[in-house]
Parts: structure tokens; C-alpha cells; sequence
């Protein structure tokens, strides 16, 4: 059992509401007092998903069976004591440490990223029909623009590209959110503090435009935790770790959140990098 | 609910409040409504302000729609109120049955430390006592943790783990009296039983800890060369003896070592470390000792010193070579290095380049050519530098191949010296591909009428899986020379190589790349 370890749960949590209930994740809201993470969510997830900020990760097993005794109880609303989760569970530092990336790591996410995207067509769903709003290829074109504001230091262009992202696309964490996660993902990792501190400045007073649960993931990437997910695309990134393996998890990751925010570090990470040409479009990478 | 009609068609939508659905359900549930009859386009997205204004942009937006972003909202455009009323329906029920699903998962592979725990014992009948732990460093403090927390060894092949977890977990294994072997230990050998990279050695009465991973295959082998054996060898992490780690885990090694009626003689092989940690080992060592067992402290770079009293002081060595030597002569093997190849070498024009696959092996190489004083690039090809995203040379022989073969076009270079590292872990075949590449560059040389000479070192044994003899067989039809030893290797070289400089080498010069 691990916690993160800049948001242990607090004693609000012997009386929590369950939020949401999921194939990866079961979301707990405090009923009243305070609790240690800002937005007051704990997120509980298996080893499979891994470790998220402000939460609580469980052997798979273990997670397994408190599933269905959550989502039994979602349904007649009960309140769930989860203080004891936690007890005796180690700590982990979720925060992205400033580490070097290297060309060749990075050219092979890329790679794999694009492989990815022009596999799967226009939507994960396999289908044309579905709505716009269900594919998350227009505003994954938006994130070598974010970067490239945020790296020039242009506010009202990062104002502009986070405003159109925040909440937008499918997904309990929508895709804008998901690549813009992945941006800050990469301003801690190259430390430029500047980028991400416009790119914070621009998401914080629209945090209300997105669900609750990427307003909890959203602020914890402001505050530089990512959950552990993210910290395996940084390790690929930094060549700790085999790009193909990386992209084989992040496909696990929602339909297209794992790619969302591969797409958001990847973009950020070209366009930090001096001297060298910015991340081509992805769309005009498809069309080619 | 909300409905608004477009030409022929029905648009309408059923809000879900505060309901989160992971996007592969939801994607799942809209792409199975828009097959059915009468359905035109499906739409289900968290009612964010920004997804409001994509679903107008598309025509998918109620001309009302009361939601906020936590709640879900799925839209569904058909062809009647009837069929899209169905859909609706279909997509609401679909949804409660995936919540209620929710946790129906196939069975697992240990995932965790108990996990792997429950199934060593399960299908192995004993319990563990080691765990090795090989994830990413971010995560490897925690596995090694719960790994020291429920009594087990641990051998933690990770890197890029903070110093300040080193620490601490090294302190949790100290007072469990367990091993915590790493960060970035790459080899052990435990009861005869080899740990990630390691050579096929005999067992016998020398105990080794190791800071270092191909030193301490290269003094293993040479213990077993000569007649000798190893009881154990226990590996700590490069770190171990600097100033913050301060030797925690090779204290504990040599407390076991002390105690472990098996050996006789201890060695402790590292670069070198923090001045006042060597100061403290070495007192340590001697104390040992003079209580009856042997010791030698086989410091890379620091000066050879016997003791006046060998059965009571400990004796340093300042290269792996010379470490093997004074722990086998002290297990009664004692093995001469020939250097009659070094005594007639023919000199050659050109400079050395050292491209090396084993750390240690290169670091042992630099310090003899710099000594020296010939003019030398040794290379430490196995460093993140040249292997990022990249196999390690020692796995993949091929990146190291290549650079071989390049400097037969490189004229300034007039020899070049190797090390082969065999055993587990090591490339299946490290030596065809060296030895065609070797070919190569001889034969680039030759057709611009210069000499080349290729020297080397084989760092296995004829136990080991590619064979000592078969390995040294494929170099040796290429033309390379190769010496008993590591050091002996680079000896060669300096003899052989007329470019010398008339002073001490600075650490810069010889790092840099070609």
C-alpha cells in the first residue's frame, strides 16, 4: 500500500463519499472538514494504474475486491471510512525531478506516439459516426502551439490554447486536460519554471470549466506531482526506461488519455529543447 | 432531458449527474448505440463548457442543457423520437451494468512484493529470501522497501535512485541485518548462486565486496584463473563508499564475511572512495586482519602498500589485477602475470583508444595509460551518455562493434584496446561481432598503409556460457592480441604506442570523444 506523499489522507476521510467508480479508479470526497490535497479528493487505484496524486495505490488483488463493494454501495449512497486505507502505507514523492532527456528517447516516443494515432484512425472507438467532440485529434494539434507559447513566453497565446483545451474532449479527464498535464509533466522535467508558472497562471481560474477529477490532477500538476503513469513516460524520456513499453502502457491509460498527455510531454519537450527544430504537427505529420 | 430537431432528424440527451465513466466505456457504449437502427451520430462527453462548445460546433448541443462538468451527458442524434428514445435507454442501462461490472478482473502475475512473496512459496515450495528489483528508479526505493519490511535481500539492479533513499533504505537493511545490494549493483554471487551479471567462478575460501561491477568480475575470474575460489561476492552499489552513503552496506558485507566460516580471505574492490570512508575501511580491514582473516583493500588508483606484518595488516592494491593477485597468493594460489608480449612489443605510431563496455575495466585501463603518459582516449561505452536508448554494449555488442570499424578509418589512431566481459547477463556472442569489426578496421588501415593493432582482455572463464577458450579463439583469428588481464592489456598498449606526452594526462583530455 502506497500514499502520496504530499497528500496523505487526513482524519476528514473516516466519513468520505464515493465519487466515482471506475475500472481503474475509485474517487472519495471528504463529506466535511478539511483534508491535506487542496481539492480534497482521494483517488484509490491498483497497482495497475499506479499511484495518482492525492492518492492511494493498493495491491491489484486488493483493489480487485473493493470494487464491487464500492460500486454496491454508490448505489445507496453510503459513506466510507477510508482513513484506514492508508494506515501503515509507505510514502512516495510524486514530484518530477529536473533530469536530461535524450534525442533518440524522445524521437522514439514520437514515433511510436504517431504509429498510435494514425492506427487508430480519427477516433478510438473504431467508428467515423461518433461526434466531434468524442475525438481528440483536433486538440492534440493544439498542444505543439501551447508549447511553443509557453516556451516564447507569450501569455495571451497560452491564455488562448489553455482556454480552448481546459475540459474539452472525451473522457472523465478530458483530453485538453490530459495534454496540458503532460506540458507541465514536461516543464518539471526540463525546470523551466517560467513555462510552466504561464501555463499554471492560465489554468487556475479556469479550473471550474473541467470536471472535478482533472481539477484534482490539474492543480496537482500546478503543484509538480504526477501520478506514477506519467512518471513512466518521463523515465522513457530520459532513456531509464524502453519507449515501446512506455507507449504499450499509456495505450492502457482511458481510451486516450494515456496518449493525450504523451502528446502534451512530447510537444512541451521539442519545443524546450534549444537549437533544435519544434515538434512537427501531428496533423500535417498524418496528411504527409 | 432536452431535445431539438434538425431537418429530419431528432437530436436529444439525457444528463447523468456527478456520473464518471472511464472514456473506454464511454466510447464503448457510443459507438454500440450509433449501430443501431435509426441512429445517426452518438456523442458522450463530461458537460465541461469547452465540450458544450464543441457539441454545438458539430450540431450535437440541446438548445438546453442543464449540466455542469461533473456530470455526464450523452447525446444522441436519430432518425425518430422512437429510436433515439431506445438508444438513450440502451446507453443509460449499458452504463449502470458496466459500473455494477466494475472489478471483474482475470487473474494476475504477482504485481507486489507479498504478491511475489505468496508465489515463490506457492510454486517453489520455500520461501524467498532475495528479492531483485529492476523497475525504474522512481519506484525502486519503494519495492526495495517493502522487500527489506518483509525480510528479504535485496539486489537492486535500478539506478537513478536519490542518494538520500540510498540512505535510508540501507540504514532499514542495516538494523534487519539484510542485504541491500545497490542502487546499481549489477552483479553478486550468493551461495554459488550468480546474480545478474556475473561469471562462472568456482567456490572457494575469498569473500568480495564490490562497489564496483565489472571489477568485480574481473577479480573473480582471475581468482578462479588461478586456481582459487570465490565463497561469496557481494555487491553494494557504486555509491556505497562515498561520503553520504558512508560504506553502510559494505560494513554489513564484511560483518557476514567476518562471521562466514567458508572464508578465509576478504577483498573489497571499488574505485576509490571518499578519503575519510577509506580511512575508515581500511582500519576496519586491518582490524579484521589481525584477527586472523586476510584483507585487501583493491582501491583503483591508490598506490600498492604491503604490510610489514601481511597476517595482521591489510595489504592495498591499486588495480583489479593486482587485488586478485594478493587475495590468491593469500588462498594459496598465488599466479604471475606474463608480460613478455609487453617486453617485445613493436611500436606503433598513433594514439591509443580505449573503447571499453565494462566501467571499471575502463577506469583500470585510463589509470595505467595515464601513468604511462601515452597519448590515450579510453572510452567507457557502457556510460548513459552513449547508451541512451540503447541496449548496454555488454548485452549489445554492436553499437561498440561499430566504432571499432570506424577507427580503421581514423588515422590518428594506432591502437585500440578492448575488454570482452563474458557470463550471464552478457551478450550471448560478444566476440563475432568485435572480431568482424576488428577485420574491418585492420583492413581500412591497411589500404591507407598504416598499421593498426587491436589489444584486449577476455574478462570470463570457460564455465561461463560463451566459453572463455571458444571467445578467445574468434578474437585472436581477428588479429587481436590478447593479454592475461585487463591491466596487462593496457601495459601493452603504452609499450606499443610511440605517442607519449611529456606530462600527466588531466581526466578531461582522456574522456574526451572521438
Amino acid at each position: 500500500m502506497c500514499v502520496d506523499r504530499h497528500a496523505r489522507p487526513g482524519a476528514a476521510f473516516s466519513c468520505a463519499a464515493i465519487v466515482h467508480v471506475g475500472q481503474s479508479a475509485v474517487v472519495l470526497r471528504p463529506v466535511s472538514g478539511t483534508h491535506g490535497a487542496a481539492d480534497g479528493l482521494l483517488v484509490v487505484t491498483g497497482e495497475s494504474a499506479g499511484l495518482m496524486p492525492g492518492g492511494i495505490r493498493m495491491p491489484n488483488a486488493q483493489f480487485s475486491a473493493l470494487l464491487p463493494r464500492f460500486a454496491a454501495l454508490r448505489t445507496r449512497n453510503t459513506l466510507v471510512d477510508a482513513t484506514t486505507f492508508a494506515h501503515s502505507a509507505m510514502e512516495i514523492d510524486l514530484h518530477i525531478r529536473p533530469s536530461k532527456t535524450y534525442r533518440a528517447a524522445l524521437d522514439a516516443l514520437q514515433r511510436g506516439l504517431w504509429a498510435e494515432t494514425c492506427a487508430n484512425g480519427t477516433n478510438a472507438a473504431g467508428t467515423h459516426n461518433t461526434a466531434a467532440v468524442m475525438n481528440p485529434d483536433p486538440l492534440r494539434r493544439q498542444a505543439p502551439l501551447l508549447a511553443a507559447a509557453a516556451t516564447d513566453g507569450a501569455m495571451a497565446q497560452v491564455r488562448r490554447q489553455v482556454g480552448s483545451l481546459i475540459g474539452a474532449g472525451p473522457g472523465t479527464t478530458p483530453t485538453g486536460d490530459d495534454i496540458i498535464v503532460g506540458v507541465l509533466a514536461a516543464c518539471a522535467l526540463v525546470d523551466d519554471r517560467r513555462a510552466g508558472a504561464l501555463v499554471a497562471t492560465a489554468v487556475a481560474p479556469l479550473l471550474a470549466d473541467t470536471t472535478a477529477a482533472s481539477q484534482h490532477y490539474l492543480r496537482a500538476a500546478i503543484d509538480g506531482r504526477f501520478g506514477e503513469h506519467i512518471h513512466e513516460l518521463v523515465s522513457a524520456a530520459t532513456a531509464r526506461s524502453s519507449p515501446a513499453e512506455a507507449i504499450a502502457r499509456a495505450k492502457t491509460w482511458g481510451s486516450s488519455s494515456g496518449l493525450d498527455v504523451l502528446t502534451g510531454l512530447l510537444a512541451m519537450l521539442k519545443a524546450a529543447q534549444p537549437n533544435t527544430e519544434r515538434m512537427d504537427d501531428l496533423s500535417m505529420e498524418r496528411s504527409a | 432531458m432536452s431535445d431539438t430537431t434538425t431537418m429530419d432528424t431528432v437530436l436529444r440527451a439525457r444528463v447523468l449527474h456527478h456520473l464518471y465513466r472511464d472514456s473506454v466505456a464511454l466510447l464503448r457504449i457510443a459507438s454500440t448505440t450509433e449501430r443501431l437502427d435509426g441512429i445517426v451520430r452518438v456523442g458522450a462527453v463530461m458537460a465541461t463548457p469547452a465540450n458544450a462548445a464543441i457539441l454545438a460546433q458539430s450540431d450535437m448541443l440541446p438548445d438546453t442543457l442543464d449540466a455542469t462538468a461533473d456530470d455526464l451527458v450523452f447525446v444522441v442524434r436519430g432518425y425518430n423520437e422512437q429510436a433515439v428514445e431506445a438508444a438513450l435507454d440502451a446507453a443509460e442501462s449499458a452504463l449502470t451494468v458496466a459500473e455494477t461490472g466494475a472489478g471483474q478482473h482475470a487473474e494476475q502475475l504477482p504485481g507486489t512484493v507479498p504478491e511475489g512473496i505468496a508465489a515463490a512459496a506457492r510454486d517453489n515450495g520455500v520461501a524467498a529470501t532475495i528479492a531483485a528489483v529492476s523497475v525504474p528508479g522512481t519506484y525502486a526505493s519503494v519495492v526495495a522497501e517493502q522487500s527489506l519490511r518483509h525480510g528479504l535481500h535485496v539486489l537492486c539492479f535500478s539506478d537513478n535512485v536519490p542518494i538520500e533513499d540510498e540512505v535510508r533504505l540501507k540504514t532499514v537493511a542495516v538494523e534487519r541485518q539484510l542485504l541491500m545490494m545497490g542502487p546499481d549493483c549489477g552483479t553478486a554471487i550468493l551461495d554459488g548462486v550468480p546474480l545478474g551479471f556475473a561469471n562462472v567462478v568456482r567456490r572457494g575460501n575469498i569473500g568480495i565486496v564490490a562497489a564496483s561491477g565489472t571489477g568485480a568480475q574481473e577479480v573473480s575470474r582471475l581468482i578462479d584463473a588461478a586456481g582459487s575460489g570465490v565463497s561469496q561476492l557481494i555487491g553494494v552499489g557504486g555509491r556505497d563508499l562515498s561520503a553520504d552513503v558512508g560504506g553502510l552496506m559494505t560494513d554489513l558485507a564484511l560483518g557476514f564475511l567476518v562471521e562466514d566460516p567458508e572464508t578465509s580471505v576478504i577483498v573489497v574492490v571499488s574505485k576509490p572512495p571518499a578519503p575519510e570512508v577509506a580511512d575508515r575501511l581500511i582500519k576496519r580491514l586491518s582490524r579484521i586482519a589481525a584477527s586472523g582473516k586476510p584483507t585487501i583493500a583493491c582501491f583503483l588508483g591508490l598506490d600498492d602498500s604491503d604490510p610489514a606484518t601481511p597476517q595482521t595488516q591489510v595489504c592495498i592494491r591499486g588495480t583489479l589485477e593486482g587485488g586478485a593477485m594478493a587475495a590468491a597468493s593469500r588462498d594459496g594460489h598465488p599466479f604471475d602475470v606474463d608480460d613478455a608480449v609487453t617486453a617485445n612489443a613493436l611500436e606503433l605510431p598513433g594514439r591509443i583508444l580505449g573503447l571499453f563496455t565494462g566501467g571499471t575495466l575502463a577506469s583500470e585501463a585510463k589509470l595505467i595509460v595515464q601513468r604511462g603518459g601515452a597519448v590515450a582516449e579510453v572510452l567507457d561505452l557502457g556510460d548513459d551518455q552513449y547508451t541512451a536508448g540503447k541496449p548496454h554494449p555488454m548485452i549489445d555488442p554492436d553499437a561498440r562493434a561499430a566504432r571499432i570499424a570506424a577507427a580503421g578509418e581514423d588515422p590518428s589512431v594506432g591502437i585500440i584496446l578492448i575488454d570482452v566481459v563474458l557470463g550471464f547477463g552478457a551478450a550471448a556472442d560478444p566476440a563475432t561481432p568485435v572480431a568482424d569489426a576488428v577485420r574491418s578496421a585492420r583492413h581500412a588501415a591497411g589500404a591507407d598503409g598504416r598499421r593498426l593493432a587491436v589489444i584486449g582482455s577476455v574478462c570470463g572463464t570457460d564455465g561461463d556460457p560463451q566459453s572463455l577458450s571458444h571467445v578467445r579463439s574468434i578474437l585472436e583469428s581477428a588479429g587481436v592480441t590478447l593479454c592475461q588481464t585487463n591491466a596487462a592489456a593496457a601495459r601493452l598498449a603504452v609499450a606499443m604506442s610511440q605517442q607519449h606526452t611529456t606530462q600527466q594526462h588531466g581526466q578531461h583530455g582522456m574522456e574526451a570523444e572521438a
